[in-house]
Order: structure tokens, then sequence, then C-alpha cells
């Protein structure tokens, strides 16, 4: 394994070079001499950990920041972009992770907005070409917001690449797609590769970065650690560089052993949803890890949520601790020991603009009812145990949530329903867009709550962590259970599950 | 030292207020003084007239002995007050009074002018102008002091002034006193607080100031939770002419005798029906606006236009379209009376916002509005039934309204479906706005909007009483608003405080 940092060489095809990049921030510094070469026509990964300097970097090049030592030359000339319209305007296109396009203005409007072209017809044929160039076959007349958020990401993506651009930023692109939707957008990064385009492409998904990269810059605390070619090292050998610390140890986790006589937690019966989900039973045991696998839309999410009456099923009935219950709404669930962490943080997660100490309270005080609130010094100790139990990073608990980092507001979510002492707690995707030390400890915080007798669902489209926590994993698909695999598991498991996958009902 | 600021700040204030309050007392002791003597009362408008002038001191003697002697005193005391006469229990001891006035004139007039008599065993003129100017500041600022204090005892936190900077109350509290010091530098006796012992209860133009923003204040409250939901209350205004019209009618319609038209001090039903009737019905009103919202999912704007415009049609509808007028007193009250020195509507509107104040953050009700707000859908997942917290606030809403619309309709002791909360719902918007609640929702300050009512108020005054033409009144008040609102916008804010932060970087820097 490579022991010093790797400087990269100045090379001729070069249409990027970043050299001794400084950046200073009131008590930090973001950037500490970082260089970053991109060549045209390859797909170059930008990986650390977060906090480790990538976005800064990203906004020196794109104008957001300003740096305060170092040179960025593009196309052999020295620039300093001043803003990021400035930076569209070179050529630097960037789609960030948060979609920022208009939700109510058609697809096509969306494309050409504040463009030369206004005509309607023109940019209906233009949009509808550029659709097709990404094997979207949509009606780019309607508005954004009917189309799912896989697709409105590719319309921000086609904005981007419609702009002449010759180098293209990709932060987080795929962090809400599913399997066929990031195939998709991979074949898009491949014709844009060819036609000569630079893109930077910043992912959280190991996999992901094997499965299109050419080469990869690691950042580590603000430093470069190196850059290096694609075969070069191994996945465990990138994340060791990027954490610093021994992979092996990090993910030394193991399921929860489960006593067989435990008395069940959950069970479901026949519970159906006309569309997303047929007809699904489950049968849970107090302190068991039920892992969920299958693709975005198979149904996963929607049986979560029918349990936790977020959406009503239509069929089927509950029993929490061996007895039936009706649940309507959320609160129903609350009341008889249900926790739900939901998918999209930011959408059903965080009250962006309370404090920590706020967002921690919420579920807690709900069950209680507004009459009855928590003294201020019963939500300090609250929020204090769980900043601490949780190690969440932050000076103080009055900080708003919105101002944290994606693993601490799940922690913080986390801690909102562990606060609550659940019989169950479901977890949707609590892993999604946070990084590798902050996903392995919300999986160590999962395995203890298991072993402290809490029944937990764990939901995920990395197959990895499902395999490496769950006593038992249901596999869905098109809103079936397609199998239920019980454990422990082997190295055979994850082709299993995509077989079943694939090909659909194969019971173990 | 900075913990003992909040010591600092008590101490101060209270001895300013002492201050004021020996100006005030010297004040009314020279009056005593006058009828004790001479047996006229001397009002604050005689008392202007005579020593706020800039006369030389043989003018205001002359001046001050004519008026005792003559005894304008007392009419000037009705003519310019713009209040009712002195009540009938009043009267005959006033008679009494000057009745003794021709026996002791004389008497007084053979011991000395009065001025000579009265003034000169105070103090010179000069020092009694002096009083009289400085009650005024004295007795606000005092307590203001003393009110900062309170807070940053209660608080417990220590000042950082560029959080303080980037407060939106901040610059709401200092454009209010910039408002103020002009008014103060046009009219050095704009701040007086004066008794008037006829109506107990104390006279001035801040006074005035917060007596009359109790409307919009008391509706207010609830508007800025509306607003901290994310939606707004338009038919505010038209449940004020709700109310007054409901109140109207129970005192004067009488259906056994349909006839018995003459306006008087009885009322057909009783007194609590008068009250109760209006305030339920307001309250069910802005239930009936909480449930299009919560069940039916309206739009808040386009659920409450719908009382907007009806709420009017029915305030006519319930008094057939006639305007009644009563002189029935309790209600008169209501309005116009005094409690514990002070206008009534001042009581009820410290009551109401202290209320509110306590139901809202000491229970959870606050965190939860403004959770619903910033984030419903984070919200319903954590368990919070949004739904509820809609319907409440807006039957709130509605109810605060309701007893906005009696306070009103007793000024003017009669209905007045056409004019009665006019534009209330914009001024109510603008104070929330101006308190610094966004109006996207989320977090809300109540104090704020209190702060902001009392600006919009502190504006009507300052065009009425410098006699600016009532042609320019709205533009001249749009041309304050827009002032305020473009001192709290996010740039200027963030600006002034990244000023202060630096001057405290450079202060630390020089004393390292």
């Amino acid at each position: 394994m490579p022991e010093e940092v790797r400087k990269q060489t100045n090379e001729p095809q070069n249409i990027l070079e970043m050299r001794g990049i400084e950046m200073q921030f009131p008590g930090v510094k973001a950037l500490d001499g970082v260089d970053f070469f991109l060549r045209a026509g390859e797909i170059h990964a930008l990986l650390g950990e977060n906090g480790a300097g990538k976005s800064t970097l990203i906004k020196c090049l794109t104008g957001v920041n300003h740096k305060d030592a170092g040179t960025i030359l593009f196309d052999g000339k020295e620039i300093t972009p001043t803003s990021p319209q400035n930076a569209i305007q070179m050529g630097i296109a960037t789609v960030f992770q948060e979609i920022n396009l208009c939700p109510n203005l058609t697809v096509a409007e969306n494309i050409f907005v504040g463009r030369k072209e206004f005509k309607r017809k023109i940019i209906n044929a233009k949009a509808r070409e550029l659709m097709q160039r990404f094997h979207l076959d949509i009606d780019v007349t309607r508005p954004l917001s009917y189309y799912s958020t896989a697709v409105q990401q590719m319309v921000s993506i086609a904005r981007a690449v419609n702009i002449e651009s010759k180098i293209l930023i990709l932060d987080e692109p795929t962090s809400s797609l599913d399997e066929n939707e990031v195939q998709l957008l991979f074949a898009v990064m491949r014709e844009l590769k060819a036609a000569g385009m630079g893109i930077i492409f910043i992912t959280h998904f190991l996999d992901q970065i094997y499965a299109i990269s050419d080469r990869m810059t690691i950042l580590r605390n603000g430093r470069l650690v190196g850059t290096y070619d694609i075969g070069e090292i191994n996945k465990l050998q990138l994340v060791t560089l990027m954490v610093g610390k021994d992979m092996e140890n990090i993910f030394d986790l193991h399921p929860v052993q489960v006593a067989p006589d435990a008395p069940d937690t959950l069970k479901a019966e026949h519970l159906g949803a006309p569309g997303p989900v047929a007809d699904i039973s489950l049968e849970m045991k107090k302190g068991e890890l039920l892992g969920f696998a299958g693709l975005l839309g198979s149904g996963r999410t929607e049986t979560a949520e029918m349990i936790f009456g977020a959406n009503r099923p239509t069929s089927g009935k509950v029993e929490l601790k061996g007895k039936a219950v009706v649940v309507k709404k959320p609160f129903d669930a609350i009341m008889n020991g249900v926790a739900f962490c939901p998918e999209d943080r930011k959408r059903d997660g965080i009250v962006g603009d309370l404090s920590i100490r706020e967002n921690i309270m919420l579920a807690v005080q709900a069950k209680r009812g507004f009459l009855h609130p928590l003294s201020r010094a019963e939500q300090n100790e609250l929020a204090d145990k769980y900043i601490k139990a949780l190690s969440i990073a932050t000076p103080d608990a009055e900080k708003k949530i919105g101002e944290l980092s994606g693993g601490n507001q799940q922690k913080v979510i986390l801690a909102r329903w562990m606060a609550t002492q659940p019989d169950l707690l479901i977890l949707d995707e609590p892993t999604r867009g946070i990084d590798v030390g902050a996903k392995a400890e919300i999986q160590r915080l999962m395995l203890e709550m298991c072993k402290d007798g809490v029944s937990v669902i764990f939901i995920s489209s990395e197959m990895e962590e499902v395999i490496r926590c769950s006593n038992r994993i249901v596999v869905m698909r098109d809103g079936k259970k397609a199998a239920e695999l019980t454990g422990p598991f082997d190295s055979e498991t994850q082709s299993k599950i995509l077989q079943i996958i694939a090909e659909g009902g194969e019971a173990s | 030292m900075k913990k003992k600021l909040h010591l600092i700040l008590l101490i101060a204030g209270a001895l300013v207020l002492a201050a004021g309050l020996y100006c005030f007392a010297s004040i009314c002791g020279m009056k005593d003084a006058v009828y004790a003597g001479y047996g006229v009362s001397f009002s604050d408008a005689a008392f202007q007239s005579v020593f706020m002038n800039d006369h030389d001191e043989a003018a205001v003697r002359a001046d001050f002995n004519a008026a005792v002697l003559s005894g304008t005193g007392d009419s000037a005391a009705e003519g310019t007050d713009g209040t009712e006469a002195p009540d009938g229990t009043e009267a005959p001891a006033e008679t009494e009074a000057t009745g003794a006035e021709t026996e002791t004139a004389p008497a007084a007039a053979a011991a000395g002018a009065p001025y000579d008599t009265v003034i000169g065993s105070f103090s010179r003129v000069s020092s009694l102008r002096t009083a009289w100017r400085l009650q005024g500041i004295f007795l606000p600022v005092g307590a203001l002091l003393c009110l900062a204090g309170l807070v940053l005892i209660l608080r417990g936190k220590h000042l950082d002034f560029a959080s303080i900077m980037r407060s939106k109350i901040t610059w709401a509290v200092i454009a209010e006193i910039l408002i103020l010091i002009v008014c103060l530098i046009i009219r050095p006796d704009f701040f007086s607080i004066s008794y008037q012992p006829s109506n107990h209860m104390l006279y001035g133009n801040l006074i005035d100031i917060i007596n009359r923003s109790a409307e919009i204040t008391i509706i207010g409250m609830g508007m800025t939770m509306v607003i901290a939901l994310g939606g707004t209350d338009l038919s505010v205004g038209a449940l004020v002419a709700v109310s007054g019209a409901l109140a109207l009618k129970l005192m004067r319609w009488d259906p056994t005798n349909p006839l018995y038209q003459t306006p008087g001090d009885y009322t057909v039903y009783p007194f609590i029906l008068v009250l109760a009737v209006p305030l339920l019905v307001c309250l069910l009103m802005g239930l009936f606006n909480g449930m299009l919202i919560g069940r039916l999912k309206l739009q808040p704007i386009i659920a409450t236009l719908i009382l907007m415009v009806s709420g009017r049609g029915i305030a006519q509808i319930v008094t057939n379209g006639k305007q009644y007028t009563t002189m029935y007193s309790p209600f008169r009250w209501i309005g116009q009376g005094s409690c514990l020195y002070l206008p009534t509507p001042i009581v009820i509107t410290v009551v109401i916002v202290v209320g509110v104040m306590l139901f809202v953050r000491k229970t959870a009700f606050g965190t939860f509005v403004e959770s619903v707000g910033i984030n419903a859908n984070s919200s319903r997942l954590s368990g919070i039934n949004s739904r509820a917290i809609i319907l409440i606030v807006f039957a709130l809403t509605g109810l605060l309204s309701g007893i906005s619309g009696l306070i009103y309709s007793s000024r003017i002791m009669s209905n007045d479906s056409n004019n009665a909360g006019l534009n209330y719902e914009t001024d109510a918007i603008l104070s929330v706005v101006i308190g610094g609640t966004s109006m996207t929702g989320g977090k809300f300050s109540l104090a704020g909007t209190v702060i902001g009512s009392i600006i919009i108020r502190t504006i009507v005054t300052f065009v009425y009483f410098f006699g600016i033409p009532a042609d320019a009144t709205m533009a001249f008040k749009a041309l304050i608003i827009a002032v305020v609102i473009v001192l709290q916008a996010e740039p200027v804010r963030v600006w002034m405080a990244k000023r202060t932060e630096r001057r405290a970087l450079a202060k630390g820097g020089a004393m390292k």
C-alpha cells in the first residue's frame, strides 16, 4: 500500500490543474495545500469522509468560496471563478446533491430556463431530444414535480450538460437513485466522457466508484492523501486511506443472538395496499434484527410505512407484543412502542430550524401531549444524554439540526426515537448519504439496541450492510415478499439475494 | 462584569424610575396646591400653554396668575382633552369648589399672587418645566431598563452582541426608539404622562399609543401562530365586525318590544351574554377556518378569504343593516374605562399577551406549532397531531378577534359593519412580520409582534400628532414601515452583526 502522499504529474491532457489550494475558515483549515488534476475525457472520483474538504474544494472551483492561496489552471489559463454563474460561463457545470430546480415548471422549461431559447415548441423538442439521449422517454411538458427524484436528478444533469461545459461536477448524484437509475446515469456519464468532458464524481458508494471511475483522489482532514488509478488499490485499502484507521476494526460487527423462546414483538398478517404492496406477512421476535433487501420501489418503504401508520393498509392486521392494534396514524404506532426513521431524512425526518434539543424531544413530547411538557431541565438532560451516547458532533444542544452534517442529523433522528424507548424500531435507509465512519457507528448503535431487547427492521440498498447486521433477511420484489433468508449468512448470500431480486420468487 | 449587568440595569432602572416619579409628584403637588389654595383644577393643557411656550419668567408669571384667577385651567381641561366631561359625581364637587373660589380668591390675592405662593414654594419656572419634560422620559426609560434587567435575570444568558444585532426584534426596537426620539425632538413634552383624577386614569402619548394598539396586539397573538404555521388569517377584520354587531344587538334588540328605540344606560340581555355570545361565535368561526385548513387541506389564504368576504355580510344580517348605539356603562368600561389607573384595553391586552405566552411557552404547544410550520411531514411522523394544532391556532385567533371586536365597539359605543376592524388583517400581519416572524413559517416571537403592533400605532399617533395632512397619512406610514423592514432584511442585519463582531475583535486585539 502506498505510504506517502502521491502527487500527480503535469500532463499535457490535463484540462484542470489545481495546485496548492488553501482555504481558511474561522478556526479551521479546510484545505491545506491540495493539488487536484483532471484530464479531459476521464471520470475522476473525489473521495473522503464528511469534512475532508471535498465540498470546499469543489466550492473553490465553482466560485462559491474564494481560495486563500493556490492556483487554478483551466485549459492552460489561470482562472479565479468569482461566482457559480461565472464558473458556468467558463464551462464548469455542477450538479448538486440537492436538486436545485423549480418543481412547478415543466421539464423542458427547467432545462432551458435562463437561456436564449424560450419558444415553447423549440424547447420542448430540444428537451425531448436531450432526454432521449439519456434514454429517458418522458413527457417534457409535464411539471417536474410529477416525476420521481431520480428523473429530477437526470433533468438537473441534462440542464448542466446542455450548457456548453468542459467540466462536469457531480456531487452525490446517486444518493437517491436505485440500481437501474444508477446504471442509466452511468451510461450517460460514459457518453459524456467519450465526448471529451472531464467529470468529477463525488459519492459515498464505493462500488460505484469502482464501476465507473478512471482515477480517484482521496482527501482527509483538508489534506491530499493521494491520487490513484482505479486498479491500483482495492476497496479495503481505499477505505483505510479515507478513514485513516483500519477498516477491519470499524466494521467488525456481528448480528446479535436471539433467544429461540423470545416473545413476538410484531406479527403482521397479509398487509396490503393496492399498488405498492400486494400482500405481506411478517413476524419478529424481541431483540431480532430483520433486514429488508430489494430495489427502490419494491415495497420496502411502503411496508414500513404501513406498520407505522404513515400509510394505511387496506387489508391485513397487525399485532404488537401479542396484542392486536389498529394503527390509523403515526401517533397510534408511537403509543404502541413503534419508532420509524424515514428514508428521506430532509423531507420527513429533521425539523431543520429547530435545535438539536427540540428535535430529540419531539417524539417523546408528542407521546406525552403538549399539555404535559418536559421541563427545560429534563429536555437538556435528554439532549445531553443522547449527544454523548451517540457522539453527535456539536458544540451544544442549541445548534440548529439543519446545520449538522448528514450523519449527525441521522444520529439526532435516531436519538429522537431511542428517547421514546421503543419496542420496534424501523430504520429506512439510515445510512444513506453519510460517510463510512458514521455508517459504522449507526450500525453499531442498531446492534446495541437489539441487545437491549429492541426489535429492529433495517431497510437498506447496501446489501453488505444488511447481510452484516441481520438475523433474518426479507427480500422484496414488486411489492411482494420474494423470499425470506435466515442467518447466519455467508459470502454466497449476496449473490443469492441478487438472483432472487433479478429472477423472482424462490424460497430458501 | 457582564454577569452583574442585570443588577446594574435593575438598579439604574429603579433610580431613573424614582427620578421620574419625583418629577411627576412635584407637578402633581403644584396642581394640588393650586386646587387647595384657589379651588381651580389646573389641567395639563393649561399647564402646557402657560409653561411650555418659551416665555420669560415674567410672562409666565402673568399667564399663570391670569389662568388661576380666571379659572381657565378648568375650562381648558374640558376643551382640549377630548374626553367626556367629568361624570355626574364630579360635577357637584366642582361647582362647590368654584363657589368657594369667590370667597378664597380675594384672600389669596391679598396674600400674594398665585405664582409666588404656589410656584415660589416649589422651585423656579425653569425647573418645573424641566420636571415636566423629564418625567416623561424618566418613567419609560426607567421601566425599560428594569424590564431589560428582569429579562436578563430570567433568561440567564450572557450577552452576545453579535447575535443581538442579528435578531430582528432588536431592529424593531431600534426603529421604535428612533421614531420616538424624532417625536421628542419636535415636541419635548411628547413623553409626558399626567394623571386625570376624574377618570382615575393616566394620560399621555405613550399611554395612548399602547391603548390604541390593543386591538392589533390582541389579534397579533393569534396571527403570529397562524403565520408560524405557514399560513395567514384574512378573516380577523371581519370577525371584529361580527363580534361588535352581536354585542350591540344583544344590548339593544328587544324582540318583545320592537318599538323601543332610545339608546341608554341599559342592556336587554344580561351583560354576561353580551360578552359570551360574540366570543363564542368568533371562536366557532375560527374553528370553521381551522376545519377548512386542517381537514380539507385548503390553503389558509383561500379558506379565510371565505369569512373575510362573508363576515361583514353576516354582521349586517345580525343587525338587520342597522347601526345601533348604546350608553350602557359596563360596556363602556371595556374600551374607555380605567383599571389600575390605566385604560382598560391596556390591562386586557397585558392579560391576554401574558396568558398566550404562558400557554405557548410553558406547554410544548409553541414547539409543536414551530415544528409543524417548519416541516409538517416530519412532525406528523414524530406523532404530532398537526390537525389539532391547526384547529387550536385558528380557533384561538377567532376568539382573540372577538375580544378585539368588543374593545373596538366599546370605544365607539356602536357597531359598524363596514368599518369595524377594517384593514386589521394587514396591520396584524404587518406587526407579526415587523416582530421578526417569517412569513414562510417556523420560529415565531410573540414579544416581537407586540413591538410590531406598537410601532404601527406609534406611526399613526406620530402622524396625527404632527398634523401631517390626512391624505399623506398612508404614504407616510408606508414610508416608515418600508424603512423598518429594510433595516430587518437579512443582508443588512448580517452586515451590522459582522461590523459588531469586527469591532469586538479589534477591541480584543487592542487589549492583547
